[in-house]
């Protein structure tokens, strides 16, 4: 199983302080923003529409 | 694993630590906090948070990692916050004895981070996390991490780098 390991003399500690009601708000937009993209990318790529023969 | 979180232990998932003498690996899992958990983490047995106050404290959800049948040796904390669309880490440790250059185990931070962006695709939030990091480490959580430095020394773990995390830990998402 693979794991991520911290570089020698670092320790991940993570002490976060609370979100902002702004901070909040710009991080919502943020992940829709993403979320948006990833969305946008993962849609099938259309073909080109093949022309009609004027003769039908 | 899938059998696991469908199952009666819907909090439990099992991975690895490695440790650094043996360079053996041990099979992980990550629980909720128990009341009975807290006496063995107390802060002056070098734990640096108040982990009483944070298990006390409604709004959150604290984890622990623990080696497979060693459920009293507490190997790491996570504190996590379920916003209305991420989860927000509000703090995160490695035990006393996980920290510096003696440490017994390594990848115990790591184990965590990928449990919280579990969490994120189960409640439906895509693998979205957020949180804090110190100055020296931003570049090294972009690094390692995948994480996204988003303002001031806030950073975001999108899809991409959730999903990535997430199976390289669990296998599945």
């Amino acid at each position: 199983m693979g794991h991520i390991a911290e570089p020698k003399g670092v320790d991940f500690v993570i002490q976060s302080p609370p979100l902002t009601d702004k901070e909040r708000k710009e991080l919502s937009e943020f992940i829709k923003k993403k979320k948006a993209e990833s969305a946008k990318n993962s849609l099938p790529k259309q073909k080109p529409h093949a022309k009609e023969s004027p003769n039908r | 694993m899938k059998k696991l979180e469908q199952g009666f232990i819907i909090d439990r998932l099992t991975d690895s630590i490695l440790n650094t003498i043996s360079g053996d690996s041990f099979k992980t899992e990550v629980s909720t906090l128990k009341k009975s958990d807290l006496k063995h983490i107390p802060e002056k047995n070098g734990w640096n948070f108040n982990w009483k106050s944070e298990f006390n404290d409604l709004k959150k959800e604290v984890y622990k990692l623990t080696i497979v049948n060693n459920p009293d040796i507490v190997q790491g904390l996570l504190s996590i916050t379920i916003e209305s669309d991420h989860i927000f880490m509000n703090l995160l440790e490695s035990a006393p004895f996980n920290i510096g250059k003696q440490k017994l185990y390594e990848g115990v931070a790591g184990n965590l981070v990928a449990y919280a962006c579990k969490v994120s695709f189960q409640k439906g939030y895509e693998g979205f996390v957020a949180f804090t990091a110190k100055s020296r480490l931003i570049k090294h959580y972009e690094e390692t991490l995948g994480a996204y430095h988003f303002k001031n020394k806030r950073m975001i773990i999108d899809n991409k780098a959730a999903k990535f995390l997430v199976t390289k830990y669990f296998k599945t998402l």
